[in-house]
């Protein structure tokens, strides 16, 4: 199929939306524009197939009608949906906030596909029920940037992981109440809390049976073992989302696991079960309490910190082989680093801040390991709580754990954080580079500064279209070093943070990282595209056009005071989550 | 209680072919079935280099392949198949490696994949592998249907996948020997069972209960979502019999050490000697990396910088000469897993060789022209293989696609003409099985 650039998983609107920033002027917008599609949708366009990579790039950029912005696709690597009637029924649409055609915040119904558990679900909930410590070897999908097991199935690889696991588990779990007969407890407790419903008839025959036949020539204990390691390899623990009612939505005990999982981490509580048990999370009131209490209870932490963590990609941070820089600071540090963003967006979320505050605000919850990165930058320290030098360090672009990783070993890189701003704040993802072309920057010398370097992409169109935003973005946060403290000069070159890049149709000129903060803090597009992020989280797929209107909402709430909380709670309270897999109606 | 644990422990006590009827069946068969390996590099090869002088049977082995004549009466190489990619466009590589093993095109009406370079969007490839063909077919007995190992294999991509189970659904090779060894020969969790025939119970009636758990009540699951969970109870089902039978019947392989680069491709031949040895399966395939695009360095050959892939594009003398040494190389890799076949004893006393036909092949004939009129292929086979050896078939006007019936063929499915929705031609390769 030929491709028009606008193809997209993502829907993309098209406003531009005015901006009033303070010191600052200029407009933001998508990169995708109405009409887009029509000036590059027929098979007339431009180039045709073309081997090289420069001329198809330039074919898409005068498709899209000198918009500048280059083209939009969706965030998932090799994903890219649209095609023919994406095209005309989806991101064809002239469809931008405040112009939404969405009609409902409703979802139309099945969207979610059956999820596995993540593997840090499965050992959370294995050390929460069983108190065992142990590594499941068994990898992730990823959707996005979030790690959501929603298509590949188990492979002769992933079932001998599980196995290897619930072996080794059954091995080390102490379990005190198997001293003696323990079949009543294992079927009715460990039974409840590992498949988050009771155990079905033929499931207790089944497990009390297993259990029989061990105990005849064995231990107590040991038939408790081989009824565990059962259970840690059975659907009805490693598949979610297992009852769907006639209306599509899950019921009160699959809702609940899907709730703590999200939340939490891992499986849910005895609290919550009996909430379950009781029909106590059938009304919107009754599931707004709930999801209020399982994200203000500290357990929160785990949930957040998947969310925070995989939204800004921190595990970059933990790679020795790329990032030796990193790892020489020691375990500690890089732990450290890699907490403090999440502890940053929890500060926030308990303090019922906006949104707008994620990106401006100067007070971190940090460790006394990153004291030495942030030098004078720390101003006052209160417990764990630091006010930063807000001239330097304002919104969490600015924390160095977020710029650390968005850096390359001993060297910033403007690209990776220009990108990863209009991926993951912006929704607005730059297409990888063309192939063929060649992406090999000049050498370091002595002299020249990262941004002189980078001076490269400008020079060529092929590059200049997607590098001008990208590259544009990351030049006001060079003053934050690879390992994310402050300087002045870069290779001896005193830095210049100011900046001036297209977004969208606009140019816009901030001059540093604080001044990027407040141009995002104050951006609809910001505060609808992190309400995806969440909402991507949350469902473990990407969302379709279908909740452009459950976005626009949550967005609105999320510029209001409690806004973060708010759009959050909206969230998982909506229609859209709470509806279960199955057959398209 | 005592019937049900009779009923579960009854094999035990009898002889160890009763307890693996893959074994049994093999034992009974008065010659034993033979086996099939798929076997893929990528990009090609240098035909100047490759082509070997003389007739269909007295020729001389060339440059390339010269470490292949200690196995001369064991291999037939093929010089002229063409490949139809069977599509108007062609992204080199790319859309060919789904027609590899399935005879039938990349699917061209779907836009899962794009490439901007070529302002196209394409999908999974729409055939089912060989192979898999295979395996539906006679439904073995063995605890995988089949096995599919490779190295360096990348993420989802129809340039990075050749075994399709149908249109559209790939099997994910094993693709570090570590982890191949551990999933198909890995020991078990010592859960103090004092006895091989209560942990034989353990484990069976562990994974039968989590078995049966998959038959549970998930009705209004999607046909997409229900089909990963046959997959999974599929998974948990090989791994019972492969975990019952390894452990009593076989030589197990060592566990692989020193794993680099240069060795992984051995140490997966040792994997393969193993896992046809122990009879896990009948039928494996193996694949060296992607197709789209191999740009690994092999600094041992003197391949140390530019990548196989963008030297592959290049057409001067010099960089002929590196690539013929990559492919000499792959030559010797391939050579180094007949030696390790040959030398695996078989139940029946001959060796694992002997009764396996292995198939070498590429993603396209030559690679700085992304030519697909002469994709080499090596077939090699011991006496029982069902493979007439040492010739070297210069063909003309034939597809691909007459190998893969040949594969059919030496396994016994003999009611196939056509394999592919590129096939125009009819039968196997002529002469090439007894």
């Amino acid at each position: 199929m030929r491709r028009g650039p606008s193809a997209s998983t993502t829907p993309l609107r098209a406003a531009v939306v005015a901006l009033a920033v303070a010191g600052c002027t200029g407009t933001i917008t998508d990169n995708t524009m109405p009409g887009a599609e029509s000036g590059v949708g027929g098979s007339g366009t431009a180039a045709g197939p073309a081997k090289g990579g420069g001329s198809g790039t330039g074919a898409q950029n005068s498709g899209n009608g000198g918009s500048g912005g280059g083209s939009a696709s969706g965030d998932g690597g090799n994903a890219a949906g649209g095609g023919t009637t994406g095209g005309s029924a989806g991101s064809g649409a002239a469809a931008g906030t405040g112009t939404n055609t969405c009609t409902s915040t409703a979802s139309p119904g099945a969207p979610v596909p059956l999820r596995r558990l993540t593997a840090t679900q499965v050992e959370r909930t294995i050390a929460d029920v069983l108190g065992v410590t142990q590594k499941l070897d068994v990898e992730d999908e990823r959707i996005g940037t979030y790690r959501s097991n929603i298509s590949a199935s188990v492979d002769a690889a992933s079932a001998r992981g599980y196995y290897d696991f619930a072996g080794a588990v059954a091995k080390a779990a102490k379990l005190s109440e198997c001293a003696s007969d323990c079949s009543a407890w294992l079927l009715d407790e460990i039974g409840l809390r590992l498949f988050r419903r009771p155990l079905l008839d033929a499931e207790r025959t089944r497990y009390g049976a297993l259990y029989e036949l061990a105990v005849e020539d064995g231990t107590t204990t040991e038939a408790a073992a081989w009824v565990v390691e059962a259970m840690l390899q059975s659907p009805s623990f490693l598949y979610t989302d297992e009852v769907v009612k006639a209306d599509g939505t899950l019921d009160d005990y699959a809702l609940a696991g899907r709730l703590s999982l999200l939340l939490w981490g891992r499986n849910p509580d005895a609290t919550l079960l009996a909430h379950a048990k009781n029909g106590e999370l059938s009304t919107p009131a009754e599931l707004e309490a709930e999801v209020t209490r399982l994200l203000s209870d500290p357990e929160s932490e785990e949930g957040i910190r998947e969310f925070v963590d995989q939204w800004l990609d921190l595990a970059r941070l933990d790679d020795p082989d790329t990032r030796p820089d990193v790892a020489e600071l020691g375990a500690a540090t890089v732990q450290a680093l890699r907490d403090e963003p999440v502890q940053y967006f929890r500060r926030l979320l308990g303090n019922g801040a906006a949104l707008s505050e994620l990106l401006t605000s100067s007070t971190s919850v940090t460790s006394s390991d990153l004291t030495k990165l942030y030098g004078d930058d720390i101003l006052k320290t209160s417990g764990t709580t630091v006010e930063l030098d807000p001239q330097h360090r304002a919104g969490i672009l600015s924390l160095p754990g977020v710029t650390a990783a968005l850096s390359h070993a001993r060297r910033t890189s403007p690209t990776l954080r220009g990108k990863a701003v209009l991926t993951g704040l912006l929704c607005t993802p730059p297409e990888p580079p063309p192939a063929n072309v060649n992406t090999t920057l000049p050498e370091v010398s002595t002299g020249v500064s990262t941004r002189e370097r980078l001076e490269a992409h400008m020079s060529s169109s092929a590059c200049r279209g997607c590098h001008a935003p990208m590259d544009g973005i990351g030049f006001s946060l060079e003053k934050l070093d690879w390992l994310g403290r402050t300087r002045t000069d870069d290779n001896g070159v005193t830095i210049d943070d100011s900046s001036t890049f297209p977004l969208g149709d606009d140019e816009v000129t901030v001059k540093g990282a604080v001044e990027l903060g407040t141009l995002l803090a104050s951006s609809p597009e910001v505060a609808a595209c992190v309400s995806r992020q969440w909402l991507r989280y949350s469902l473990g797929v990407t969302e379709t056009h279908d909740a452009d209107c459950l976005v626009n909402e949550l967005a609105t709430d999320a510029q209001g005071s409690e806004g973060l909380e708010q759009m959050m709670v909206k969230a998982l309270t909506s229609d859209w989550f709470r509806r279960g897999p199955g057959a398209t109606p | 209680m005592t019937t049900r644990r009779r009923l579960l422990t009854g094999g035990a006590a009898a002889s160890a072919l009763a307890l693996f009827p893959w074994l049994e069946q093999r034992a009974k068969a008065a010659a034993l079935p033979p086996r099939l390996l798929l076997y893929y590099t990528p990009h090609g090869t240098i035909w100047d280099q490759f082509r070997c002088a003389g007739g269909e049977t007295g020729f001389t082995f060339s440059p390339i392949l010269t470490s292949l004549e200690k196995h001369r009466d064991k291999v037939v190489i093929v010089d002229g198949l063409k490949m139809d990619n069977g599509t108007d466009y062609y992204i080199p590589h790319t859309y060919t490696m789904p027609v590899v093993w399935t005879g039938s095109p990349i699917d061209t009406d779907s836009s899962t994949f794009c490439r901007d370079d070529h302002m196209q969007c394409f999908g999974w490839g729409t055939g089912t592998s060989v192979d898999q063909t295979i395996a539906q077919r006679l439904a073995p007995t063995t605890p995988y249907p089949t096995i599919e190992l490779g190295y360096q294999c990348g993420n989802l991509h129809p340039a990075k996948r050749m075994i399709y189970t149908s249109p559209g659904n790939t099997k994910n090779p094993l693709d570090d020997p570590a982890a191949a060894f551990k999933t198909l020969f890995g020991g078990d969790v010592d859960l103090g069972d004092a006895a091989a025939a209560r942990a034989e119970l353990r484990r069976k009636s562990v994974l039968d209960t989590a078995l049966a758990d998959f038959a549970s009540h998930r009705a209004k699951l999607s046909t997409t979502d229900q089909s990963r969970l046959d997959t999974h109870a599929d998974s948990i089902r090989s791994l019972e019999k492969s975990l019952m039978g390894s452990s009593a019947v076989c030589t197990k392989p060592t566990a692989p050490t020193d794993i680099t680069a240069e060795t992984a491709i051995d140490r997966q031949s040792d994997l393969i000697a193993g896992i046809f040895g122990c009879g896990l399966t009948r039928i494996a395939s193996f694949q060296l990396r992607i197709a789209d695009n191999d740009n690994s360095l092999y600094p041992w050959v003197g391949l140390d910088e530019g990548g196989h892939h963008t030297l592959s594009h290049e057409n001067d003398s010099a960089t002929f000469a590196t690539l013929a040494k990559l492919y000499t190389w792959y030559t010797e890799r391939f050579v180094y897993l007949l030696d390790r076949l040959a030398a695996t004893p078989d139940v029946d006393g001959t060796s694992v060789l002997d009764n396996t036909l292995i198939i070498w092949t590429s993603e396209l004939g030559t690679g700085w022209t992304h030519s697909l009129d002469n994709v080499p292929f090596i077939l090699a086979g011991g006496a029982n293989s069902g493979l007439r050896g040492g010739r070297y078939l210069k063909v003309t006007n034939a597809l691909t696609n007459r190998v893969l019936v040949t594969a059919l063929e030496a396994m016994g499915i003999t009611d196939v003409e056509k394999y592919g929705t590129t096939d125009t031609g009819s039968g196997g390769l002529t002469g090439v099985l007894t």
